[in-house]
């Protein structure tokens, strides 16, 4: 194990060399924040806001979900470029897969990321919203924990995109399919208890993109916070569902490799 | 001039041809591509099913605005989705090889990559 504690070690030590490229991310999460929560501002004021839920508590919502994007460093980048250079083929023989390299270091940079998001994010967005969100601080605090691990579930799913390159030779593709899948059925820009009932919501809680964004921030719309050990079993099951998809997906990717050759 | 425009066009025409090799590939981009511009329109009918009217803003309005802009979008990528590329290209060294070419470095540039996916955004942006 302590092999991959110093791949994070460098990986987190790199990432937060690279200034300019955190400030700018930053930055653009800013926007996003500032987009989103003007957005539901407009909304009720208008008329239409949903009865049982506070503007701030919402506000609280989009800010804490547009969050978790921006948490995770774009691994499915660093791996499609790995398999399209070749380079893959060097790390097949080191004593590390190659898999948990790449998830370990990305686990590193999102360390990085965390530090940053949640001390200067968490702030400006209290300076921009108000106020804390009705539960307290200690709803934020509960759901910064399970935000974290939804950013390990969203970074095996970057593996699974950043693996496709194998078959698409171009992984970005399926990141950006992935990715809208996840606005639309993690709950993003909308709260899954919103969704019209055609779209079957009850359903969406279960999926592993409403268990990464759309149930973690819920607990700031619920009124209490009983629902986070069983957001957390959900969390915990879907991080081992994906993690053994991801080891399957990178067997059948190694067959592959072997039989183009390396 | 004239002489880059058909130099361009040629190598547009190229781009497609290499693109269009890798059959397995393009099936599975097309399709994701349309996948990944449509999936915003549920995403609407969810918000906008919510509040039908945003500051002044319909459902109607959000989907022909997307249309216009995913198309226009498209239509860039088709002449000039190489050039976003350039940084890369210098941060990688490769820029020389490419001053040493008697072409416009940028025209060159400019339709270098990922050729395919613009048609998936100009039709997402026709159905809108």
């Amino acid at each position: 194990m302590l092999k991959y504690f110093h791949f994070a070690r460098i990986a987190f030590g790199d990432h937060m060399s690279n200034r300019l490229r955190m400030f700018t991310r930053f930055l653009i999460y800013l926007v996003l924040l500032w987009v989103m929560v003007e957005m539901w501002r407009v909304i009720y004021h208008s008329g239409h806001a949903p009865h049982d839920i506070p503007f701030v508590d919402m506000a609280w919502y989009m800010g804490i979900a547009q969050m978790m994007f921006f948490l995770s460093p774009r691994l499915f980048v660093i791996i499609d470029d790995d398999v399209r250079s070749g380079n893959l083929g060097y790390f097949l023989n080191r004593p590390i897969p190659y898999l948990w390299m790449r998830f370990t270091e990305g686990g590193g940079a999102l360390c990085g990321n965390v530090l940053i998001y949640y001390s200067a994010g968490t702030l400006l967005a209290y300076l921009y919203i108000g106020e804390l969100p009705s539960n307290g601080w200690g709803a934020l605090v509960l759901v910064m924990v399970l935000i974290f691990v939804a950013s390990l579930i969203h970074l095996l799913f970057q593996v699974i995109s950043g693996l496709s390159a194998l078959w698409t030779n171009d992984a970005i593709f399926i990141y950006h399919s992935y990715q809208k899948m996840f606005l639309l059925l993690g709950g993003i820009y909308v709260p899954i208890s919103l969704y019209p009932d055609f779209m079957g919501g009850t359903f969406l809680k279960f999926l592993p993109f409403a268990a990464m964004v759309g149930d973690p921030c819920s607990l700031f719309l619920s009124g209490h916070t009983d629902g986070f050990w069983s957001i957390l079993a959900l969390q915990i099951f879907w991080l081992i569902a994906v993690g053994a998809g991801a080891w399957a997906m990178f067997g059948r990717a190694l067959r592959k490799v072997e039989i183009n050759g390396g | 001039m004239a002489g880059n425009l058909r130099f361009f066009l040629a190598l547009l025409r190229m781009t497609f041809k290499s693109a269009a090799m890798q059959r397995q590939a393009i099936l599975i981009r097309a399709g994701f591509s349309v996948i990944t511009h449509l999936i915003y329109i549920p995403v609407w009918v969810v918000i906008f099913s919510i509040a039908p009217d945003i500051g002044g803003w319909t459902l109607h309005h959000a989907m022909v605005a997307y249309g216009i802009s995913i198309a226009c979008w498209g239509f860039v990528s088709l002449i000039a989705f190489g050039l976003r590329t350039i940084p890369e290209q210098i941060d990688h060294g490769e820029l020389d090889a490419y001053l040493t070419y008697p072409s416009l470095f940028c025209s060159r540039r400019r339709s270098a990559r990922r050729a395919i996916r613009v048609w998936g955004r100009c039709c997402s942006g026709l159905v809108c």
